[in-house]
This record gives C-alpha cells, sequence and structure tokens, in this order.
C-alpha cells in the first residue's frame, strides 16, 4: 500500500475512534451457589446514574474522549438491572421518589463514586480503566443492612479508542461481579427474613 | 514523499521510541500490617484499630511522589480488624478531626481536591516544557516530548494511588478487616506545626446492638 495512503488510512481509524462511543459490556453473572437471596427487594436507579458521561482529558489532546464523551449511562443502569435480578428472587425497580418499602423488603441503593482512567504516554505501560460504586441496602426502617464500596477495574494495552473502550467494558463487569460476591458473602438478610429488623 | 522527509520521520519515532521508557514513573504500593503491631493500637468489643499518620516527608515523597503537607493535608491510614462476632458499619463522615485550637477543618474527602493537585499542570506542561526547544524545531518533539510524559505519567500516578488508597464505606462482618487513608485537611500549609494538638475521632456503630464506639488517637504519638 502506497505510505500516505496508509498514514491516511490510519488518521481516519483514529478520528472514527475518538467519536462519542457507548460503553456495552456483557452482563453474565456468576452466582456463587446459585443461590438467590430469598428476599424481596426494590432498587434506586437514578436519572443521573443512566445518564453518566465519561471524559477523559490527556496530554497528548487527541486521545481520550476529551469533548465527545463516552456514553457509560445506559451500560451502568443495564447492569443494576441485571445485577438485581441475578441477586434477589424478585427485584423491583423504583422511581426516586417512592423509596417506601415493606418490613419484608430491602432496597437497594447503588451509587456511582467515580470513574478513571490511567493512560500513560511513551512508557509502554498498560492502561488501567476504573469504576468505583457504592451499594447500600437499608430495611423498611432505613437501617443499613450492608454497605460495601467495590472497585471494579481492568488493564490492557491500548493505542486507539476501541481498545480504551473494552477495557472500560471490563472493569464495569468486574465492579458488577465483585459487588455480587460481596454481597452474597454473609447472610445479613436473615433478619429481615426473621422479621426482627426492627433496630 | 522525499527520501529526506522520510528518513526524518524515522528518526524522530525512533527516538521517542527509544525514551520511551524515561516517560514511566510509578508508586510502590501501600501495605500494612496488623493493628498489634503499630503502637497506636486500641481495642474496644473486639473491634481493632489503629492509625499511621503518614507525616514524615520521605515516607510521603515515596508513597504520593510528593509532600501533602505542602498542601495541608496529612494522610492518615486507618486499620481495622474485627475480631468479635457482631457486625460494624465504617462510615466515612465518621472520622472526624479535634483541635485545641479549633483551627483544623473537619475531615475532608479528597476527591475534589485530587482533581485540581493533579490536573492543573497536564494539560500545558507539555507545551511548556517544549517551548524552550520550539525554535529547533524536531528537537523540541524528541526532548519535550518524553519529559512531558514522564510528568503527565506521574500526576496521573500519583492521582491513581490517592484515590485507590482511600478509605470507603463499609459493613465490617466477623473475622474481616479493612484499612485506607482518610486524608484530613487543614487551613494552611503549617499543618504540621499544630499536629501536637491535633486528635483523630472515628466513630463505629455496632449493627446489632445500635451501640456507637469512640475511638480517639493522637496524631503525634509520644
Amino acid at each position: 500500500m502506497n505510505p500516505l495512503r496508509f498514514i491516511l488510512l490510519l488518521l481516519l481509524l483514529l478520528y472514527v475512534s475518538a467519536c462519542a462511543q457507548t460503553l456495552a459490556p456483557n452482563f453474565a453473572f456468576d452466582l456463587p451457589g446459585n443461590q438467590k437471596i430469598a428476599v424481596k427487594a426494590k432498587y434506586l436507579v437514578t436519572p443521573e446514574l443512566c445518564k453518566t458521561m465519561f471524559f477523559k482529558y490527556t496530554m497528548g489532546g487527541g486521545v481520550g474522549w476529551a469533548g465527545r464523551g463516552l456514553a457509560m449511562g445506559e451500560a451502568l443502569c443495564t447492569g443494576v438491572d441485571k445485577f438485581m435480578h441475578a441477586a434477589f428472587m424478585d427485584a423491583t425497580m423504583v422511581p426516586p421518589e417512592q423509596t417506601l418499602i415493606a418490613s419484608n423488603e430491602v432496597l437497594v441503593v447503588p451509587k456511582l463514586l467515580a470513574i478513571d482512567m490511567f493512560i500513560p504516554s511513551l512508557s509502554g505501560e498498560d492502561e488501567e480503566a476504573f469504576i468505583n460504586m457504592q451499594w447500600t441496602v437499608t430495611d423498611a426502617k432505613g437501617k443499613i443492612l450492608w454497605t460495601d464500596t467495590i472497585k471494579g477495574s481492568a488493564k490492557r494495552f491500548c493505542i486507539i479508542n476501541l481498545c480504551r473502550k473494552a477495557n472500560m467494558e471490563q472493569a464495569v463487569q468486574d465492579q458488577f461481579q465483585k459487588a455480587l460476591k460481596s454481597m452474597m458473602n454473609h447472610e445479613w438478610w436473615k433478619s429481615v427474613q426473621q422479621g426482627r429488623s426492627e433496630r | 514523499m522525499p527520501k529526506k522527509t522520510v528518513l526524518s520521520i524515522c528518526l524522530c519515532c525512533s527516538t521517542i521510541g527509544l525514551s520511551a521508557g524515561c516517560a514511566k514513573y510509578s508508586l510502590p504500593d501501600i501495605k500494612v500490617t496488623s493493628t498489634e503491631l503499630y503502637n497506636t493500637h486500641k481495642e474496644m468489643e473486639g473491634l481493632s484499630m489503629a492509625i499511621d499518620p503518614y507525616i514524615d516527608k520521605e515516607k510521603m515523597d515515596k508513597f504520593f511522589g510528593m509532600n501533602l503537607t505542602d498542601k495541608g493535608i496529612i494522610p492518615v491510614m486507618i486499620i481495622i480488624e474485627n475480631h468479635s462476632k457482631s457486625s460494624y458499619l465504617v462510615e466515612k463522615n465518621a472520622f472526624s478531626i479535634a483541635a485545641l485550637d479549633g483551627s483544623f477543618a473537619k475531615d475532608k474527602s479528597l476527591t475534589s481536591e485530587r482533581q485540581s493537585m493533579t490536573r492543573t499542570a497536564r494539560a500545558t506542561s507539555a507545551l511548556m516544557l517544549a517551548a524552550p526547544f520550539a525554535p529547533f524545531g524536531g528537537v523540541a518533539v524528541i526532548v519535550g516530548l518524553p519529559i512531558a510524559s514522564y510528568f503527565d505519567n506521574k500526576e496521573q500516578e500519583i492521582h491513581r494511588q490517592i484515590g485507590n488508597n482511600e478509605i470507603s464505606d463499609k459493613t465490617l462482618f466477623p473475622t474481616e478487616s479493612m484499612h485506607g487513608f482518610v486524608y484530613l485537611q487543614g487551613p494552611s500549609a503549617s499543618v504540621l506545626q499544630r499536629i501536637e494538638s491535633l486528635s483523630l475521632s472515628i466513630k463505629i456503630k455496632n449493627m446489632e446492638s445500635g451501640n456507637v464506639l469512640d475511638f480517639s488517637f493522637p496524631l503525634r504519638q509520644k
């Protein structure tokens, strides 16, 4: 191929790769013991979470999603939905103004704390994507039954943004998988099942 | 394309490639040991806790790549172990600083602070570093880019180190342990001068009984 054409093609690929992209992770949950939590759960997904955009400004200015952004909100909300149905036998999404629950139910609130990407320049190191989410489960009286802050991360060597998008998808998957593992690790739901969650 | 231009491009690319290793910057992992091994160790109702304030300049340079106290910030590592049969609720907003002279602010998350600390120079660093070489054309790129990359990587690494090690909210079940930094922030760069009068208060709630355990640690250990 003519070197000039090759360079033009490369530039075109970089330009297309830098356009706004939408995250689409594959949510396949590996449920520990294949046993769902036998409690009715309601979960809150805020409109802000579903509109999340990630912008990364890097030294070169030409990489990252400066200005255009990586649309993450839809994937995060889909992730929460799939997570809840994977973890609980009965899960229903509620709007922010309807968070009252019955005594045999729990309310699950996921909160996005941070998203970031470590893009080292000229060092040959792997790039790293991060996402931190806080998960809180409360009972009908607002008492916290379980909470944890989960850090999802993924590493790979990238040159173009399509690779960075895949890296972020992996970090998001990692976060949801770790959150599920942490949530199922201790039987905090016993008090709700036994109807003794008064304090 | 003229042969001379192709050769120049190849020379630039290979020089940048060869100098790429110089742009690498990494900070060591922060490790903790058992609470009992710290001289700040305290235990209440089976909940064991210790703090490790990072006030030594060399230690801060080693793990954070910069002296945070110059910015009025004291990173304090908190280590908690649950040896009891109860579950405890650890919340970030349950950490507070007490100052005898009342001059120190309540503990503050560095989320926004991190942004300003690490992002300010990033956009301009490449231009500033390359500027003196501008009259020399290609030399500006060859010399300026790896140097600017090094500083850019350093900023990102510091940002990552601070963020990844910040303590977070968690239910601490029996036999579990956790650790992380709280970043205490004062009004000026002279925090170390007032450290004798500062103590850190940490309130942890027993999730079964509802009792709140109040741990208090002087920041300067005698």
